[in-house]
Formats: C-alpha cells, sequence, structure tokens
C-alpha cells in the first residue's frame, strides 16, 4: 500500500520526466504480445489473417517451440498473415505492421524499442518464455503492451499477463472453452487481472479499441499538480471510489491511481476524464473495478530499511532470546499484499535463526482480504526491479533467478503461511511474538485502529512486537497497550498490563458500508445535543441505574449507581455479578436472565442491603433494551429505607424452625453462590478455550490452505515433468535415428576411423580399420596400446595422447608394412557440449596419391635436369606477358644472363635494338599465339651487348584444358654457322666473278665442284649442268677426235698433280665446244691451254685441283693465217700436220721445257709459271677494272635510270588512264619529279664518268672539282696542295688516267681504307709529274696489298697504266699508319701517247 | 581480293608499282620490303596471296629469295619484275619456284601476271629474249 511518502521537492521534474515518458512511449508502436503454446497454432491461424494491414501494430509471438528442431513457424503463419511476419534471428527494432516470431531455444526480450534474443534458462521447469516476454514487454512499453494468451497447457503466460496489466496493458485471454487446451488461459483467468476473456475470432477488435484509444490523462506525481476540471474530476473519482466501496485512496499514490484510471478509460473506449465519471455515477460495477485496479498493489521488499535494521539489530534477536528448538516464533504480518514485507520478515528471521545454534521454528503468517495478492505471494515470484532492496546477498541466499524475474526459494516460502483474513472480522492469531501491520492503519478510522491495536495487544505474548508504518503512530489511550520500543522507528512492545479479552467474534465490524453506519452511530456521542442534557438530568433525578452490554458488561452507570455496586480485588472488571454487592447478585442473576429470556421487564423482591453501615432495602428493576439495540439491559435500583422492622422484630423472635431453616438456606446460598462462582469461572476459562479453538482452526485453515497450494504445485511440477517425459522420448527416436545415420556413415566411408575415449580405450571403429589393424569387435574397450597393426607409426599412441593433451589435431603420412601409404589424422572428440572426450584417429589410404606424386616428381626432376644441362640450347619459358620465367645453364651460356638476372624480365632484352623498336619479339609472341609456334634466325644481343646469330623456335604453351600459360623459347647459338656461310657465299661470288677460267675439281673423280662465270661462258655451259659431274663426263672426248687426244693428256696431267702434288701445265690442246647448248648444235674448233694446281686442305692432304684453262683460239688462228692458204688448208685438213703445227710444237715444246724445267729446278719452273700467270692476270686486271666500271656504269643505269624510265613509263600508262584532272595533276607533278630524277642521274653519272672540268679546264681545275665531289658524295674531306705551274700540255689520255687513278685512290681510302680525309698534292718539275694521295687511314700492307690485288683496290691496276705511260708508283704504307701513294709520271713531250711499257 | 607484297628496293618504283597495283579493284599491296632479308622476315608476317619480287636486289637476287620463300612457305606464289629481259633470268627464277616473269616497262603485262599467278598459273613474258636462240 503505497502511502505517499517523502515531500515533492522535486515533482516539477518528475512531470517533465513523466510526460517525455508517455510522449516517448506514443511514438513507438504498440507491442501485442501473442503466447501459445498446445494447440495455439490454430488460434494463431485464425488470429493473424484479422490483423489489418495498417492496425500500426507490432505483433510479436512467443510459442513453446521444440528446442532440437528448426521452426518454420515464420514460414506457417506468413501464408495466413496479411503482414510480413519474420523469425527474429538478432536483436531487431520493433516495427508496425510486422509480425516477429520466437525462434526455438531463446528467450524474447524487449529492449526499449527493440527486440532482443537472450539465453533460455537452463532448466525445463523454469522455462517460461512467454512470462519472460511479457514481464520485458510490460517494463519497456509501459501501458503500451497488449498481451494476448492462447491454447496451451501449463500456466505460462499468467504471471506476464499480470504484469502487463499491472503496468496499464490489456490483458486478453482466449476462452477456455474454445481452446484446445485451457490450461493457460485459466492460469491466465484465474489471476482475477485479465481484461477480456474472448473467442478468438472476436479478438483483433477489441486489441485495436484499446490501442487506439488515448486517454486524455496527465500522469502527474500527485493531485496538487492536476488542475481545475482535472483535479475536480480526480476527486470526484476518489469520493465516488470512498462512498462505494469505503475505501479511501486519497493518500494512495498518484500517478499510479491516474495511470490505474487511464487504463479503465482506455477499455471502455473513454477519453476524457470527466466522460469517466459519468460512467462511474452510472456504473456501480465499475466503481468496484476501479477500486479493485487501485488495490493491484506491489509492495517492496524491506520497506524503509532503516526500520528492518532496527528490527533486525534489536527487536529480533530479543525474540530469540531464551528460545530453544523446541519453542516457536510466531510472527503476523498484516496486510501482506503480494507477500514482499512477509518474505522480508521471514528473510530477517532467518538470518538470525542461522545465527543460533538451536533456532526455534519459525512461522510467519501473512494475511490479507485481497485473493489474488495472496496467490502471488504464495507463488513468491517477483520481477526484477522488485529486487532492488535487497542486497545482493538476500538475493543469491533466498532468491532463484528465474524468467527475468527471482522467485524466492523453499526454504523462505516454507516459512511464511499466507492467508485470506479479515482483520476486522476474522479471529486473530494468538500467542505471536511480532506482529507487522504497516500502512494498513491509516487507511482505518480512529476508533477501528484502537480496537485493532486492541486485539494486537491481545493477540501478542507478553512483550511481543507491534511494527507499524513510518506515518502511523501507537499513542494516547493506546499506549497503556504499547510502549514505543524505538519510537521513531515504528517499533512498539506490549506493555503486561492485563486487557480484557476483545469481543472478537461478535466483533460487528466490517468494511461494508452499512455495519460501518450502524457502528458509527452506535458510538457517535453528542454531548452538546437536548437530548444528551435532557437525559443527564433525567438520570440525575431518576432512580440509579446502570446500562449492561450483551455479556452482561457494564458499560455505562448512571450518576448514583456506584452505591449499589463495589470493586473487588483483584483484576478491574466491568462483569456486573462481580461489581454489584454480594447482596444482590443473586436476585439481579435471576431478574436478568429472565428479562433476557423473556423480554419482559423483571423485579426482584426487595434485598437488605448494608450500605454505609446503613441496612436498607433495595430491590431491582430490570429490563432490556428494543430491539434495535438486543442485548443491551437496563438494571434499575430501587431502594426503599430500612428493612421492615416488623420482620425483623418477627424473626428476632427465637423460632427455631425458622431458624432452621434461614440456616439452611443460608447454607444453601453459600452453596449456590459457590456453584454459580465455579460456573462462572468455568465460563470464563470455556470462553478463553474457544478463542484459543478459533485462532488454533483459522491456523488450520491457512496450513489447509498451503497444502492446497503445495499440492497445484505437485500437479504442475507433474505436468512438467510428462512434458519432459515426452521430449525425451523424442530425443531418444532422434538419437536412435542419429545413430542409425552414424552407424550407416561409418560403414559407407571407407576411411579406416577409430574413436577412443579419454582413457585411449577403443569405443568403435569403422570397418576398414580391420585392414589395418588386428582388431575385432571383442576389442571394444581395449587400450590402444594393445593392439598390433602394420602400420610404422610407433608413435600413434604418444600421438593420441598429445592430442587428448593439447587439444591440437596431428596428422600424418605413415607408411604400412605392405608398402601402402596411410594419411593418419589423430583428433580430439568433441562431444557437443564442446567437451573432449576422447581422440579420433582416421586413416585415409593415399598408396596412389602417393605414387602419383612420386612419380611426378621424378618425372619433373628429369625433366628438369635434362633442360638445366642442355648446354648447347637456350631454353626458356615466358609468361603470357613475355617475361621470362625459368632459365637454363645453356640460356646462361648462350646469354650470358644468369639466372636471378634473367628471370622476371622481358625476353625482349635478348632481341637488338632494332628489332626491339621495330617490336619483332611482340610479333614473335603473337604469331606463335595464332600458329602455335614461330621459328626465326636473327641478330641477338648478349648481356655484354655483343651480337650473335642465333636461330630459334618460340612455342605458345597451353594446359591440358587450353589455357594460353605462356611461350618456351629454344634458341641456338648459330654465328659460326652463319659466318661460315658467309664465307664461303663471299669466295663462291669471288670466284665465280673471277675472269679467268677455272674448274675446281674434287681430286678423286675430277668432279667439277665450282667453275667460273668466265668458265661456263668460254664452255657455253650452264653452272648447274657441269657442277657435280667428273669433268670427263661433261667434257667427253670429241667425236671427231680418234686416238689418244687432248682430254687423255689433261687425264694425265692431273693424274700427275694427283700423284706428284705439284703443279702441271698442259700444251695447247684442241677441244671444239658447241656453238650452243643444244645437243644438235654445230661444233666450234677452240684451242686450250691449261694449268692444274693442287690445293692442300689443313692436313696437308690433297683437297682440289685448280684447273684453269686459257682460250688460245685466236693465237692458233693467227698462227694459221700466216701460213699459205692452201698449205693451212692441208695442215688444217690433216691431223698430223696439226700435231705439227708451231702451235703444236711450241706447246710441246713448252710441254717439253716445262718438264725440263722441273726436271732441272722445281723452284724455277714453279716461279716462271707463277710469274706466266701474273702477267695474265695484270691483263686480266686490266679488263677487270674496265668490266668493274662498266659494271657499275650499267649497275647505274639498269637500277636508276631505267627503274626511272619504268616509273616514267607507267606512270605515263596511268595518266592516260585518269579521268579525274585532280588525279591527273598529281600524277603529272609525281611524273616531274621523276623526271627530275632522271636528270640528275644522268647528269651525274656522265659528269662521274668524265668531268667535264676535265676536259676543258685541265688537270689542276679537274682535282679541284674532285676534291669538292669526294667531300659531297663520301663525306671525305680531302686537303689539295697543287703546284703543276705550266702543265698544260699534258695529253688528254695521261689527264684522264692520272684523274681517274687519283679518284680511284681517293674512293679506296674511303671505302677500304675507311678515311674521312685525305691529302692530294700534286707537282710538276723536271717534266716529271708527281702526283701523291695520302690517306688519314689505318694503313695496310703494301706488297700484300699489290700481291693479291683485291677486288677494286686496282692499285696493281694503276701502277700497269702507269707504266703503260713510263710512270710508276710507289707506296708507302704501314698498317696502324696512314697510307701514302706517290705517283710519278714523265711529261717529255706533248701529246706523249702510250707506249708499251714491260714485257709480260 | 589478291593480297600482295612487294619486294623492290628502288622506293620510287615501289611506290609507282602500289599505285599500278592498287588501280585494281580489290587488289591491296599488303606490305612491302627493300631487300630480300627484310621480305623473308615480313612475309610470313604479312602472310600474302603473292609476293612480287625485283630480280635485282642489294642483299640476295629475286630468283634466291624466291627460292629462300618457297622453303619457308611452300606453295607462295612469286612473280619476279625485272628490267632484264633475258630468258636466263626468267628460267632461273622459275626454276627457283617463281610461278611469274614480267618486264618492268609494260604495266599491263605485269596486271595480267599478276591475273595469272593469281589463278594458280605461271606467266612467262613473252617478249624475252633468249640467249640461247
Amino acid at each position: 500500500m503505497a502511502a505517499e511518502r517523502g515531500g515533492s521537492k522535486d515533482h516539477e521534474p518528475k512531470i517533465e520526466k513523466a510526460q517525455e515518458e508517455r510522449e516517448g512511449a506514443q511514438s513507438r508502436p504498440m507491442v501485442v504480445g501473442i503466447g501459445a503454446s498446445a494447440g495455439g497454432l490454430d488460434a494463431l491461424e485464425d488470429l493473424l489473417p484479422q490483423i489489418p494491414r495498417d492496425s500500426g501494430l507490432a505483433f510479436v509471438v512467443v510459442m513453446h517451440l521444440s528446442p532440437d528442431y528448426e521452426s518454420h513457424l515464420a514460414d506457417v503463419l506468413q501464408r495466413h498473415c496479411p503482414i510480413a511476419v519474420r523469425q527474429v534471428s538478432e536483436t531487431v527494432p520493433l516495427e508496425p505492421n510486422q509480425v516477429y516470431v520466437i525462434p526455438p531455444n531463446r528467450n524474447l526480450s524487449t529492449i526499449d524499442t527493440h527486440l532482443r534474443l537472450v539465453e533460455l534458462e537452463e532448466r525445463r521447469a523454469e522455462r517460461a518464455p512467454i512470462d519472460h516476454f511479457f514481464t520485458t514487454l510490460s517494463e519497456s512499453h509501459d501501458g503500451q503492451a497488449i498481451g494476448v494468451v492462447l491454447s496451451g497447457t501449463g500456466s505460462d503466460g499468467a504471471l506476464g499477463l499480470r504484469r502487463i496489466t499491472e503496468r496499464g496493458g490489456l490483458a486478453v485471454v482466449q476462452d477456455p472453452n474454445e481452446a484446445r487446451f485451457d490450461g493457460m488461459p485459466q492460469s491466465a483467468i484465474a489471476t482475477g487481472m485479465v481484461d477480456f476473456v474472448l473467442e478468438v475470432a472476436q479478438m483483433i477488435d477489441p486489441i485495436l479499441r484499446f490501442a487506439k484509444t488515448k486517454p486524455n490523462v496527465r500522469l502527474t506525481p500527485t493531485a496538487e499538480d492536476l488542475e481545475g476540471d482535472e483535479r475536480r474530476s480526480f476527486d470526484k473519482i476518489l469520493a465516488l471510489v470512498r462512498a462505494r466501496t469505503s475505501r479511501d485512496f486519497s493518500r494512495y499514490k498518484r500517478s499510479t491511481i491516474l495511470r490505474r484510471i487511464a487504463r479503465r478509460m482506455q477499455l471502455h473506449r473513454i477519453e476524457e476524464v470527466s466522460e469517466y465519471l459519468e460512467k462511474l455515477r452510472e456504473d456501480a460495477s465499475e466503481v468496484q473495478s476501479l477500486a479493485d485496479e487501485f488495490l493491484i498493489t506491489v509492495t517492496e521488499f524491506f520497506r524503509d530499511p532503516e526500520v528492518f535494521e532496527a528490527l533486525a539489530r534489536s527487536v529480533v534477536p530479543a525474540l530469540f532470546e531464551g528460545k530453544s528448538g523446541e519453542d516457536q516464533i510466531r510472527v503476523w504480518s498484516v496486510g501482506c499484499a503480494t507477500g514482499e514485507e512477509a518474505y522480508s520478515l521471514a528473510i530477517v528471521l532467518h538470518e538470525e535463526a542461522m545465527r543460533c545454534d538451536a533456532p526455534p521454528h519459525i512461522q510467519v503468517f501473512a494475511s490479507d482480504m485481497h485473493e489474488e495478492s495472496l496467490k502471488r505471494a504464495r507463488e513468491g515470484m517477483y520481477p526484477e526491479t522488485a529486487a532492488a532492496n535487497i542486497s545482493p546477498e538476500r538475493l543469491e541466499r533466498y532468491f532463484i533467478e528465474e524468467n527475468g524475474g527471482y522467485r524466492v526459494r523453499k526454504e523462505l516460502r516454507e516459512l511464511v503461511v499466507f492467508t485470506p483474513h479479515n482483520l476486522l472480522g476474522d479471529p486473530p492469531f494468538s500467542k505471536l511474538d511480532l506482529i507487522s501491520c504497516r500502512n494498513v492503519l491509516i487507511y482505518l478510522q480512529r476508533d477501528i485502529q484502537r480496537r485493532v491495536l486492541h486485539l494486537f495487544h491481545y493477540a501478542l505474548r507478553p512483550k511481543g512486537y507491534l511494527m507499524v508504518g513510518t506515518s502511523e503512530t501507537v499513542e494516547g489511550a493506546d499506549s497503556d497497550w504499547f510502549r514505543a520500543a524505538q519510537k521513531d522507528r515504528c517499533l512498539y512492545q506490549k506493555r503486561d498490563v492485563p486487557s480484557d479479552l476483545p469481543d472478537l467474534p461478535s466483533f460487528p465490524l466490517s468494511f461494508t458500508p452499512k455495519s460501518t453506519e450502524r457502528l458509527s452511530g452506535e458510538r457517535e456521542i453528542q454531548p452538546a445535543s437536548y437530548g444528551g442534557i435532557h437525559q443527564r438530568m433525567v438520570e440525575a433525578l431518576a432512580p440509579p441505574s446502570v446500562l449492561l452490554s450483551q455479556s452482561d458488561n457494564v458499560v455505562h452507570l448512571s450518576e448514583r449507581a456506584g452505591r449499589y455496586l463495589r470493586y473487588p480485588g483483584g483484576t478491574p472488571t466491568n462483569n456486573v455479578f462481580r461489581l454489584v454487592r454480594e447482596e444482590l447478585r443473586i436476585e439481579l442473576r435471576a431478574a436478568l436472565r429472565h428479562a433476557r429470556e423473556t423480554g419482559e421487564p423483571s423485579r426482584t423482591k426487595l434485598v437488605p442491603v448494608s450500605i454505609d453501615g446503613e441496612q436498607r432495602s433495595v430491590s431491582m428493576d430490570v429490563r432490556s433494551n428494543d430491539e434495535q439495540q438486543e442485548g443491551f439491559v437496563l438494571v434499575i435500583f430501587d431502594e426503599r429505607g430500612a428493612p421492615e422492622t416488623h420482620v425483623e422484630a418477627a424473626s428476632g423472635k427465637p423460632d427455631a424452625t425458622a431458624r432452621e431453616l434461614e440456616a439452611e438456606l443460608d447454607l444453601t446460598k453459600r452453596r449456590l453462590r459457590t456453584v454459580i462462582e465455579e460456573y462462572e469461572s468455568s465460563q470464563e476459562e470455556m470462553k478463553a478455550s474457544n478463542e484459543e479453538l478459533q485462532s488454533m482452526n483459522e491456523e488450520l485453515r491457512s496450513t489447509m490452505e498451503e497444502l492446497e497450494t503445495s499440492k497445484e504445485e505437485l500437479q504442475s511440477m507433474n505436468e512438467e515433468l510428462t512434458t519432459v517425459n515426452q521430449e525425451n522420448r523424442h530425443k531418444v527416436e532422434e538419437l536412435r535415428q542419429l545413430s542409425s545415420d552414424l552407424q550407416n556413415l561409418m560403414t559407407s566411408t571407407q576411411i579406416a576411423t577409430l574413436f577412443l575415449d579419454r582413457e585411449l580405450r577403443i569405443l568403435r571403429f569403422t570397418p576398414p580399420v580391420s585392414e589395418i589393424f588386428n582388431i575385432r569387435v571383442s576389442d571394444r574397450g581395449r587400450p590402444l596400446g594393445d593392439l598390433t597393426h602394420r602400420l610404422g607409426y610407433d608413435e600413434l599412441t604418444n600421438d593420441a595422447e598429445r592430442v587428448l593433451d593439447k587439444l591440437t589435431p596431428i596428422g600424418r603420412e605413415v607408411q604400412s608394412q605392405g608398402g601402402d601409404w596411410y594419411l593418419t589424422r589423430v583428433l580430439p572428440y568433441r562431444s557437443t557440449q564442446d567437451r573432449i572426450e576422447g581422440v579420433v584417429i582416421t586413416f585415409v589410404d593415399i598408396t596412389e596419391r602417393r605414387r602419383a606424386e612420386e612419380e611426378l616428381r621424378k618425372s619433373e626432376e628429369r625433366y628438369r635436369l635434362l633442360m638445366e644441362n642442355v648446354e648447347e640450347y637456350a631454353i626458356f619459358m615466358l609468361d603470357t606477358e613475355g617475361q621470362i620465367s625459368t632459365w637454363n645453364s645453356g640460356a646462361e651460356r648462350i646469354f650470358g644472363y644468369r639466372e636471378s638476372q634473367a628471370v622476371g624480365k622481358q625476353a625482349s632484352i635478348l632481341f637488338t635494338l632494332e628489332d626491339r623498336e621495330a617490336g619483332v619479339f611482340e610479333r614473335d609472341l603473337e604469331e606463335s599465339v595464332q600458329e602455335g609456334h614461330v621459328a626465326y634466325e636473327r641478330w641477338s644481343v648478349r648481356t655484354d651487348g655483343s651480337r650473335f646469330w642465333v636461330s630459334g623456335v618460340t612455342t605458345a604453351l597451353y594446359t591440358s584444358e587450353g589455357e594460353h600459360r605462356g611461350f618456351a623459347m629454344v634458341l641456338r647459338d648459330d654465328t659460326e654457322r652463319k659466318a661460315a656461310e658467309a664465307t664461303r657465299v663471299h669466295f663462291q661470288a669471288l670466284f665465280e666473278r673471277a675472269p679467268g677460267l677455272y674448274l675446281v675439281l674434287e681430286p678423286e673423280r675430277y668432279e667439277i665442284v665450282a667453275a667460273s662465270d668466265a668458265y661456263l661462258e668460254a664452255t657455253m655451259t650452264d653452272r648447274e649442268e657441269i657442277v657435280g659431274r667428273p669433268l670427263f663426263e661433261v667434257f667427253p672426248e670429241a667425236p671427231e677426235d680418234e686416238g689418244p687426244s687432248g682430254i687423255e693428256r689433261v687425264r694425265a696431267s692431273l693424274d700427275r698433280v694427283k700423284s706428284e702434288g705439284r703443279a702441271d701445265v698442259l700444251g695447247v690442246q684442241r677441244y671444239p665446244i658447241r656453238t650452243s647448248g643444244d645437243r644438235g648444235a654445230e661444233f666450234e674448233e677452240r684451242f686450250w691451254s691449261a694449268l692444274n694446281t693442287p690445293v692442300f686442305g689443313p692436313d696437308e692432304e690433297l683437297a682440289y685441283i685448280i684447273h684453269r684453262v686459257e682460250d688460245v683460239t685466236p693465237f692458233v688462228r693467227e698462227m694459221r693465217a700466216e701460213a699459205r692458204e692452201d698449205e693451212a688448208h692441208r695442215m688444217l685438213e690433216s691431223r698430223a700436220e696439226l700435231l705439227e703445227t708451231d702451235i703444236l710444237l711450241r706447246a710441246g715444246e713448252l710441254q717439253r721445257v716445262n718438264e725440263e724445267l722441273r726436271r732441272l729446278n722445281e723452284t724455277l719452273e714453279d716461279r716462271v709459271a707463277a710469274r706466266t700467270e701474273q702477267v695474265r692476270d695484270l691483263a686480266s686486271s686490266l679488263t677487270l677494272a674496265e668490266q668493274n666500271e662498266r659494271t657499275r656504269i650499267a649497275h647505274v643505269l639498269h637500277d636508276r635510270v631505267q627503274q626511272l624510265l619504268y616509273s616514267l613509263q607507267i606512270r605515263f600508262g596511268l595518266l592516260v588512264e585518269h579521268g579525274d584532272p585532280v588525279k591527273f595533276a598529281e600524277e603529272l607533278g609525281d611524273v616531274k619529279d621523276v623526271l627530275q630524277e632522271a636528270i640528275d642521274t644522268t647528269r651525274s653519272l656522265s659528269v662521274e664518268m668524265s668531268p667535264p672540268v676535265l676536259q676543258t679546264e685541265g688537270l689542276a681545275e679537274a682535282f679541284k672539282w674532285l676534291a669538292r665531289h669526294m667531300e659531297v658524295q663520301h663525306r671525305l674531306d680531302v686537303a689539295l696542295d697543287l703546284d703543276l705551274g705550266d702543265l698544260a700540255d699534258l695529253g688528254e689520255a695521261p689527264r684522264a688516267m692520272i684523274y681517274h687513278s687519283c679518284r680511284e685512290l681517293l674512293f679506296n681510302a674511303v671505302k677500304h681504307v675507311g678515311a674521312d680525309r685525305a691529302r692530294l698534292s700534286a707537282s710538276f718539275g723536271g717534266g716529271i709529274l708527281r702526283v701523291t694521295v695520302a690517306d688519314g687511314g689505318a694503313g695496310f700492307d703494301a706488297d700484300a696489298a699489290l700481291a693479291k690485288e683485291q677486288h677494286g683496290f686496282g692499285l696493281r691496276n694503276i701502277r700497269e697504266r702507269l707504266r703503260l705511260y713510263g710512270g710508276s708508283l710507289e707506296i708507302h704504307s704501314d698498317p696502324g699508319q696512314g697510307a701514302r701513294i706517290v705517283m710519278t709520271l714523265p711529261v717529255a713531250r706533248a701529246g706523249a701517247s702510250p707506249e708499251r711499257g714491260g714485257s709480260p | 581480293m589478291i593480297r600482295m607484297f612487294l619486294v623492290e628496293d628502288h622506293p620510287l618504283m615501289r611506290a609507282t608499282l602500289v599505285r599500278l597495283l592498287e588501280t585494281q579493284e580489290g587488289w591491296q599491296v599488303v606490305g612491302s620490303a627493300d631487300a630480300a632479308q627484310e621480305a623473308l622476315r615480313a612475309i610470313p608476317l604479312h602472310a600474302p596471296d603473292l609476293v612480287l619480287a625485283d630480280l635485282s636486289l642489294p642483299d640476295l637476287s629475286g630468283d634466291r629469295l624466291v627460292a629462300q620463300l618457297q622453303e619457308q612457305l611452300p606453295g607462295l606464289p612469286c612473280l619476279i619484275v625485272s628490267g632484264h629481259e633475258e630468258s636466263l633470268y626468267a628460267d632461273a627464277a622459275i626454276r627457283a619456284g617463281a610461278r611469274g616473269f614480267v618486264m618492268k616497262d609494260h604495266p599491263e603485262e605485269i596486271l595480267e601476271a599478276v591475273r595469272t599467278v593469281a589463278r594458280g598459273e605461271i606467266y612467262r613474258s613473252e617478249r624475252l629474249t633468249s640467249s640461247d636462240e
């Protein structure tokens, strides 16, 4: 009962806060929590379709789901639900128009505006997810929550619904008649706090109505904060409640009252307070409902902690004092509401008891009128917030955390007996040590307070304690009964004053207004009334009288009635029979009984009484009251002076019989009095016993009720056990299934698997294990170490132990004795609870893989070795981008890059700069991708920059899937081959172009290896025709020849060369040749002179024979022409004559001379032969030079002029075809350019051949022109030093000869010596012209130059020409220095003509 | 469509020949070289339908070039274009594997020769002077 406590200093902020809270609550969606269990799905399927799409509400479905299966509840419900349904899997914000569904194995909470999942309670029996959710919902959504409980067994949801209602939310329950299982609906309804019990079909309307109604009520902490109409309406409501129920809530916590009013308004869809007031006036039941609503109270644990502290410190120890295990400590908590206080007391007492060796038995009686509160108290389940005042130690010691709240532990619960009890109507508990009655008295009026205190005084043991509320006191008259033990702590101790027994059974007090009114009427005293004055005056004058109560107690005396009463010793009493004078007692008793029984007034006879020593006679008139005041009796005393004397007199006469009778009467009277006294005392005792019996009965009743509760608990526990059992059965079934699955899995896997327990004993194994281990089914339970196996794996047991120890798996590849390979893995065996329960060992047969790996490794190794050791070839790979990825030793050798230098580089580094610029590498790659591979020969560069010739192949590489992976390059250094080829070609060309008639013969069969062009021309044969064929096959015996002929001699000569190793000269031979290549062509007579020279190879063996012939036909013919014609004719006719011709003679002579000479002096003969050849060579050199010049000119003509002319021709052709004038002009422009070039070319050719300046200006000017020309054409800087004097008369021919010689020398300087400057000096004196050409070149071996007479060098040629004019040539040159060539020419006479100088 | 490759050392002549050849619909000179070695490198890259080569080239004679080309790319039609009228040259060229021999100074003949060779036939200029007749 929350009386207002504490100041209201800080109420201002509270208003704001309350308003904020309210506004905050309204901005979030109202949440409808739906709890369902067995049979709930049907109900949900009926309920959800009714939800409108735009309700603005969030729905949360909490069901009891199996913890072991995935839930498809959301999917199932979505089919029936117009708005989105989702299973909560994480913390989510609550959004309107959504249905959220609880997942299995979790509790759902609302935190702020979010849904959150929390762990389930460990014990299944404690799980109550609906209660859990509703409780959190009620706390987070104050008054904005709606709880719906649908079909289900058990009682989950009931507690949560109560929380929701308590906080101003709505509680709706499915009609138990409709529900498939009515356990949950019934439990919820039993709380008495359900607003609607409805069939599912009708549910949605009240929910939506409740959600939409927004009562216009401001929640403020105190009534003073209300203003105007609000305040008036509020007061009126409380007055109405007070009037109708006699409960005064005006001092009740204001905000609670307002919230409760608001909730009632919401239920009735009323938004204005005034409107609700009307409703209250019209509907009495609503007033009752509202009052009940107010009475829903939440008291606190250890309310006013200081009071409890004082209690525990001083009172409780006093209670325990002197008590032993036999004794009891009895405590009564009056108005216990939901039991928090009773439990608080029990805790304090229990704590004290724990300090005793032999603690007394503790019994706490807790009573309240509100049945619902008691029920909750009995359950002992409190929300988390209730625990705020409980110290952690106490929480730990006396409570169990459960469903987001705390449940009182059994041992504490057993100390407390909860019972419905009307303090003012039912008999009290007795022999109590402590009564706690806090915040009850303040609701009672003063006089009733007093009776209650009297009652407490009665019920307490001597020195028992009373605890009241902080705003309550025991003062004034009541302090007769209690003294303050700790006044400021509201603790009082019973005074040991006797008090009469409160008249409890007939206590006419009740909370019904009627009785209250009656009681008030009876007790009303209005001393100022006329009636009162009148009564007192009447009283004063009337005979003395006393008013007796039903129990014969004196309740009122008239003024003089006291003279008939006398207080006896002992306990003060009001009992009239104890008070009235002894003489009057018997008469009074009789009269009283008569009056009570009959209702008639009765009158006693006169009784002599001695008053103040004076004998008086008194009679008593006894009248019962009217019916209204039943039980009250008025006794009027009537005093009549002294007793009659005559009687006295008469009695004064001794009359034996009378005396005897009187004595006997007296005795009888005395006896009667004793009997009466005994009766009275026994009656007193009976009364007391009755009281006790009633108290005991009450206790028994309470205990009965307790037992009833226990029975219920047992029943619900039984139900839980049944559920658990059911679940267990499912589990067993699942396990069986799992076990069978596992069995199948283990059998089906070919993987040998061993399961070991923590002691490494065999638990299970798969069949393949027996292939490795000698194991049988009966080996289960044997230690691993006992088993023998075929594995070379001695550490197996150690590994298993290590895995158990470290929990890190170990994998090894081991080989069995049979050569098979196994991948063994030792893993810890983790149970589903993540405990390590042993070890699992698997053996996977990897023999194949190992073998394949081994093969692959070997093959790779072989391949790698092969590749690396190839020295002749550079073999390397490129990636797709052309970067080098491998590099073999051949590549290192060939290119000079080490592997580390090459790998990662672009392979284009191996290409020449020009190839790189031309993109040759990229083209190679491109082409090899297109064509598969590309082969090439080209220059390449080494790391030192030097070039060499490579031939190679680049191949594109593909994976087996066809993915391009890169390139392989295989290259070879072909420089030598290239060089050899070049040399061969060079010399071959030189040989073939030589002017002489040469054949190179192979010495075995005299096969023609090579032939000079001149030879071919002279013999009119093709090279292809003769090369490779034996000489004598090509040139058989001439058809006309008979007998030994020239050919035979040639063979003989060749044979001689072969046998003697010396050159052999043949005389003139006749050998006719065909005039054309055709077979049938005419033969032409020819004469030949031949020289056969041996060529030795490096091993000094005869390699070739050079067969040189000279056509001497003209010479022979000349000889013949000189002879007489006829004779000649004759001579020619006869072969003998022919043989005798001079020529033949001469040849024969020559032959003979040669023979002789050879015989005489081989050296001399050689020299002669060589000299002969030299002479011939000189002549041919001249021819050659001339031929060269001709060739050059022809070349220029063909290559340049002719090409230009062809171009012109084609262009003109195109011109003719063109109709387009623009093109025409363009073409014409081109043609003009071509013409110009042709003109330039011809001019330069003619100038070069014979500069005009030479013709017109003389030698000096010609030299100057030449110098310029060399500079311009050949970049040769020619310094001139001319001192020609009067050299005007030099003839044209020598001038041209000198000029051309100089030109040739300068040209040689450029072409053969590589000079860039030269000096030309000419002087004339003493008839001698001296011309010196000095170059800045490298110089040369002059003798060698003259001897070899390289092609085009022409020194000998020049010398020969000079000799023709009587001049000479001197050469001053050494390799390393420049050459100086001095030409001298005698200019003796003008127009000097060439003179045949020098003989061959 | 005839894709041709031209080997000709004289730049002006080369340009003129290109001009001449490309007057024909669908003919295209896809590449050219001024020397035999360069031609040997480039021709496989361009993969022409036909090669026109001058007989006299600075590094290798046209017929040698043709012979090497036939080794590298057997069957590639080659036409020798020459200023020489001697049938000797023509025979040597055709022996070396050329499919035709034509004189430079007769544009019409050049075009005709290309057509003939492209058809797969052999073209031998009728105006050739025979040195052995």
